[in-house]
């Protein structure tokens, strides 16, 4: 894009400078306050990641278990009450300018529920155990797309902030000196003109 | 704060959802993983719940769409382990995300 080499132009470009430096700085702290989330946030969900794989394989082997020690068709009855209501309440916090979701769950115990003899004590330990593991779940649904959001956001971020380094600022600095050179190889013109009327006139 | 009447579902292989269903969570289950692709892409659609379950095992084979599914703050797609076949793909999942955030997964080990 051709650029207009006058005073104006000049000072125009120079604010659009002083506003980027700004902008990359603020940017640049943003990134950085995000990646230091970020790292927290991955740590935890690794930790609760293994806490809830390993919680959740033993909650579906008692399960297996339930299964195998009842009929088919208690199952299927059990299946058909679900003497569980499950309600969940989803809240959103802002995080650095990114909206995060947040998940809590209650469950309630339906007022139909099934016998004492059509269920057997494998398949009570199971959904209590099941039951443990829910909250951790719903934690670690929210730590994870946490981690999945923010990332999102890094990298935008990140993407921002090398576009003002790399090529706004170098391109902004490099017309500021183009205008520099035309405004002072003007200057020189004029005096170079006035001097050569001067000694016209002598 | 928003509330759902019915919030969580999940997709898991044939006979693995009993917890899930006795806990009041939807379930579907299905062995192929191309229909439960389809569950995704429609619940995301209708915007029915906000956190979905998905069996690893289900989920291996299409983990680029629901990398695009799981892009927006809901549904907040999970990937749960297979105890018979565990493939670790949430654990890799996380680790990608690492690389992409920034640059390397510094807690490798």
């Amino acid at each position: 894009m051709p650029i207009n080499p006058t005073r104006m132009e000049l000072l125009r470009t120079k604010k659009r400078a002083t506003l980027a430096k700004k902008g990359h700085k603020l940017l640049k702290d943003k990134r950085d306050g995000l990646m230091q989330e970020f790292l927290k946030i991955v740590r935890d969900a690794k930790d609760l990641r293994a806490r809830v794989d390993e919680l959740l394989s033993a909650s579906l082997k008692h399960f297996v278990l339930a299964q195998a020690s009842m009929q088919p068709q208690a199952v299927a009855l059990l299946q058909s009450l679900r003497p569980y209501e499950i309600s969940l309440s989803v809240s959103q916090k802002a995080m650095m300018g990114v909206t995060i979701p947040t998940f809590a769950v209650s469950l309630q115990e339906k007022d139909e529920q099934p016998g004492v003899w059509e269920t057997s004590r494998e398949l009570d330990i199971a959904l209590a155990s099941f039951q443990t593991l829910l909250p951790l779940l719903l934690q670690l649904a929210t730590v994870e797309k946490t981690a999945e959001l923010l990332a999102q956001e890094i990298e935008t971020t990140r993407r921002r902030v090398n576009a003002l380094e790399y090529v706004l600022l170098p391109q902004l600095k490099t017309n500021i000196k183009f205008i520099r050179m035309k405004l002072d190889e003007q200057e020189r013109a004029a005096i170079m003109t006035t001097m050569a009327v001067k000694r016209k006139i002598a | 704060m928003n509330q759902t009447s019915s919030p969580i579902a999940y997709i898991g292989p044939v006979g693995a959802g009993l917890g899930f269903s006795l806990s009041g969570i939807h379930v579907e289950e299905t062995a192929d993983p191309s229909l439960a692709l389809k569950y995704l892409r429609q619940w995301k659609q209708e915007g029915v719940y906000s956190i979905i379950f998905i069996d690893e095992g289900l989920a291996d084979p299409n983990l680029e769409s629901i990398r695009t599914l799981n892009e927006d703050a809901l549904p907040s797609i999970m990937l749960l382990p297979n105890p018979s076949n565990p493939k670790h793909t949430a654990a890799r999942n996380l680790q990608q995300l690492m690389i992409r955030a920034i640059g390397s997964d510094i807690f490798a080990s």
